[in-house]
């Protein structure tokens, strides 16, 4: 006989514990929730990741049948709960198992299947549906203890509660019942107060029984419903709380919980995240699609993360990690049309669940779900999907779950798997897309703003990352999207930076529609001139406003050791009335320009011209590009400048050296104060041979690279 | 000498006084203001101030920006420049993307709708399509598409897929070459 089941038989014998001596106590406050379930005869003993819901098993098999009522003691750190077998309340530590206490007045002769430790006392509540709320003093468990009654079960309004958790603070008990009603009950008389429906069973489309309620010290109380194993979050902060689904956790016809409330909820060690806009529900905060690490994910690899990098800072653009691997959208998205997608498995035993946000709202909804529980094979399928005619064209996000627990649902923590978040573009049928410079890479404007004074030529007063979709339709280019991140501010005078459509006029475009979004969200400013011959798109009317420079450093991203990652970033949308003809479109990057912001101070030499600060009336272009209506003509042909509108020339000095540079890709800037030429030696012979050699000049391995920003200090 | 040589020696001149924006200019101002009331496109002679202006050495700024972070002042060596003028085309516009048109046809082997993508390849693969990474993306009209692209200097080679959504018909995929790119000009007939 072990010593476990010699106690096991004094305990049953004599129904009277060995008071004196308790097994190990707890670690303090331990952040695992404990997860007790009796299946067949024996009680079991989890330990629940709460983030994930991932277990642990602690205790294969008590030696009693059946635990309930359980509660984290915080003044011991020993479990309190209901032993069936000894018919009383008992204290269970470290090695499991369960110590009966000696109640020798007051205990009721029945079970009880709801209870908890309160933190403010050291006492355990337990409550009886039909008969009512009971506690027993726990400051001295081995002596002998009496069970008092608080409230009768009818004056607290019958409740039907399965389990409940005392709040970090408040000294309150709260539970949803198996209606999913949220209560509030004052344990000194037992009055109870339904706060309100936080889930609804017609809606969920299952049974309630929350067997397992767990609080953490951020106030957020967590209920595991029985049946599936799913773990809602409610926010008691919140003046209407409501229940958030949180992750999928173990299931089982009898369960109940406990755990300290003083612990936080925190995102486990080895999660992989979305990185869709938080409005999907992607970070933590709000209970986003986490899975823990497994040999189970989409494509060749997978990454983890402390919380997700949400959109645009997704770490697969940031670091050379891309694990956003397993899904190629291989054709295009057209309303009402059929499409195609390949989805790559590491394993055999995952199902596939995917959304694709098809009206445009920032959610996914349930009916935009395109594969439920779709089982996959090793390998890449080809899978076949439908774009809902009632489908919004633009573009939106898609998420793609993969797990071996099926019914997953967009949000949520899960023990395997692997979430991967896509951007994708949905068009009207026959709509073709074009993208410079690419879909996944950008343009370079690089600007010095001393016009038309020479500056010194370390192309980075402004530069400017830039993405141009064009979308067409029988040779008419209908919508223009233009997305792009500010990439430095070495500048000290204050620049807007906005987009020309040279040969386009104004009243194309329709400006119902038009928008703009800097850092995703709606800016107010103006953005379309009207009073100008081409249609003219103000994008920041003050760039510097909109970046952050770091303490110690002068500029944005143009010094050594003031590296930062945190790019504003910003997007264009024009759609044009009746499309405009294809062939006489300008050429893509267009024609996209810097000016002086409105009412601050540009320099004397240019203020003498224009009468005061400039603001529109002082712009910089690409080389021959020519200004707006709105620049001062007088500073054209001033000072270095040598533009000859009448020939065509604008924006070069008399080397024919430019004020601003296209370079069609994701360029890395010179420093501060470092001449394009010393950092990219390949240049100067680019310029002299009108671009006849050495074109990819702007290359990393054909820089100086010593000379130029880098990401990291 | 050559004018590589001369941009060089005019590299080590800028280094010595160049500045980004901040602080002002280094001359003092010369107030022509007046000239230029009521029309931001008057053309009125200003030529003389503009000599001035070109002839005026490093100063402190007299007016005092809120922006005055950086002590760097712009050049003032306007006349020496003067000197090595024309080193660069004027007429060059420093554009090296090539505009390229594409047509494609598969009609041969189905004039059902059918979907283009035209991408890059995925890093350290001459085969395998980044779909995340494409130029171009459309559908077929009987067999039949055309688009145009631009393709900058650093693009080696593109990949070409099409896809049935008719999946018994396998899909197609072609390799767009930078010589291809180059001559502005893809043409893809497949099933000939």
């Amino acid at each position: 006989m072990t010593f476990r089941n010699t106690l096991y038989a004094i305990a049953t014998i004599a129904i009277m514990p060995l008071a004196q001596s308790y097994a190990t106590e707890f670690e303090q406050c331990p952040t695992q929730a404990f997860l007790i379930q009796s299946p067949s005869g024996s009680a079991i003993i989890y330990g629940v990741d709460l983030a994930s819901g991932d277990y642990d098993t602690l205790e294969p098999g008590m030696s009693i049948s059946k635990l309930n009522g359980v509660g984290f003691n915080f003044h011991d750190n020993y479990l309190y709960g209901w032993d069936y077998d000894a018919q009383t309340l008992a204290k269970i530590g470290s090695d499991y198992v369960s110590q009966p206490l000696n109640i020798v007045s007051g205990l009721i002769g029945q079970p009880f299947f709801v209870g908890d430790v309160a933190l403010n006392e050291n006492a355990w509540y337990g409550y009886r549906p039909s008969v009512g709320l009971f506690r027993v003093d726990l400051t001295d468990p081995a002596a002998q203890l009496s069970m008092t009654q608080v409230a009768t079960a009818n004056s607290m309004g019958n409740p039907k509660l399965t389990d409940f958790a005392f709040h970090p603070t408040n000294g309150l008990l709260y539970a949803v019942d198996n209606d999913g009603f949220l209560m509030e009950i004052d344990v000194n008389d037992g009055s109870t107060t339904v706060l309100g429906e936080v889930l609804n069973e017609t809606n969920a489309g299952f049974n309630f029984t929350f067997g397992a309620q767990y609080f953490d010290v951020d106030e957020h109380l967590y209920i595991s419903n029985n049946s599936n194993g799913y773990v809602y979050k409610i926010d008691l902060k919140s003046q209407t709380p409501t229940a958030e689904f949180f992750a999928y956790g173990p299931k089982s016809q009898s369960n109940d919980g406990a755990r300290c409330a003083l612990a936080p909820v925190e995102v486990t060690v080895g999660m992989d995240f979305g990185d869709a806009p938080d409005s999907y529900s992607t970070s933590f905060a709000t209970s986003g699609p986490r899975h823990l690490e497994s040999a189970l994910f989409l494509g060749s690899q997978i990454d983890t993360e402390v919380d997700a990098n949400l959109y645009p800072q997704s770490d697969d653009a940031a670091s050379n990690i891309d694990d956003e691997d397993g899904v190629e959208f291989v054709t295009n998205m057209e309303v009402g049309e059929a499409a195609l997608v390949r989805v790559t498995a590491s394993e055999a035993n995952g199902v596939l669940n995917a959304w694709i946000d098809f009206d445009g709202n920032g959610a996914f909804d349930e009916d935009e779900q395109v594969f439920t529980d779709k089982a996959l094979n090793k390998g890449t399928s080809t899978l076949s999907y439908t774009v809902p005619n009632w489908a919004e064209a633009g573009t939106t996000w898609s998420r793609f779950r993969i797990s071996s627990i099926e019914g997953l649902g967009p949000t949520g923590g899960v023990s395997d798997g692997e979430v991967e978040d896509y951007p994708v573009a949905i068009t009207q049928q026959n709509v073709s897309v074009t993208y410079y410079p690419s879909a996944n890479d950008y343009t370079s404007l690089a600007y010095e703003d001393l016009w038309p004074v020479k500056g010194d030529l370390d192309m980075n007063d402004l530069l400017m990352h830039m993405r141009i979709t064009e979308f067409r339709k029988n040779d008419q280019i209908i919508k223009l999207e233009v997305t792009g991140k500010v990439a430095a501010v070495g500048a000290g005078y204050h620049n807007g930076f906005a987009l020309q459509l040279p040969g386009v006029a104004p009243t194309t475009v329709d400006e119902s529609r038009l928008q703009i979004e800097i850092n995703q969200q709606t800016a107010s400013h103006a953005v379309l001139e009207t009073d100008q011959t081409n249609a003219v798109f103000i994008v920041m009317p003050d760039v510097k406003a909109h970046v952050d420079i770091n303490q110690g450093c002068k500029f944005f991203r143009t010094e050594a050791n003031c590296a930062n990652s945190q790019l504003p970033t910003w997007k264009l949308t024009i759609p044009f009335i009746d499309g405009v003809a294809q062939n006489s479109f300008p050429a893509a990057p267009y024609d996209p320009f810097i000016f002086a912001t409105e009412g601050m101070h540009h320099g004397s030499r240019v203020g003498n011209v224009t009468g005061g600060d400039p603001g529109r009336l002082w712009e910089v272009h690409l080389k021959n590009q020519a200004p707006t209506d709105s620049l001062h003509s007088r500073l054209l042909g001033r000072d270095d400048d040598r533009s000859d509108p009448l020939l065509g020339l604008f924006y070069q000095d008399n080397e024919g050296l430019p004020w601003a540079l296209e370079i069609p890709a994701t360029w890395q800037h010179p420093l501060e104060k470092v001449d394009i030429r010393q950092a990219y030696p390949m240049f100067a012979e680019f310029a002299t041979s009108e671009g006849a050699v050495n074109t990819d000049w702007y290359q990393p391995n054909n820089a100086n690279v010593e000379l130029l920003y880098k990401e990291e200090n | 000498m050559n004018r590589l040589h001369i941009l060089l020696i005019l590299t080590a001149l800028l280094l010595v006084g160049c500045g980004g924006s901040g602080t002002d200019e280094s001359a003092p101002a010369v107030d022509d203001s007046t000239a230029t009331t009521n029309s931001n496109n008057d053309s009125t002679n200003d030529s003389e101030s503009d000599s001035e202006s070109e002839a005026e050495t490093s100063t402190e700024d007299e007016g005092a920006s809120e922006d005055n972070q950086e002590s760097e002042s712009p050049q003032a060596n306007s006349n020496e420049a003067d000197s090595n003028d024309e080193n660069i085309d004027a007429g060059f516009n420093f554009r090296s993307v090539v505009n390229v048109d594409l047509h494609l046809d598969v009609s041969a082997i189905s004039d059902t709708k059918s979907y283009v993508s035209l991408c890059h390849y995925q890093a350290s693969s001459s085969t395998d399509i980044n779909y995340e990474d494409c130029l171009v993306r459309g559908s077929t009209s009987y067999g039949v598409f055309a688009a145009t692209f631009d393709a900058a200097p650093h693009f080696e080679q593109l990949g070409l897929v099409v896809w049935f959504i008719d999946t018994s018909i396998q899909p197609l995929q072609f390799e767009v070459s930078r010589m291809e790119m180059d001559m502005g000009e893809v043409h893809i007939v497949a099933g000939n």
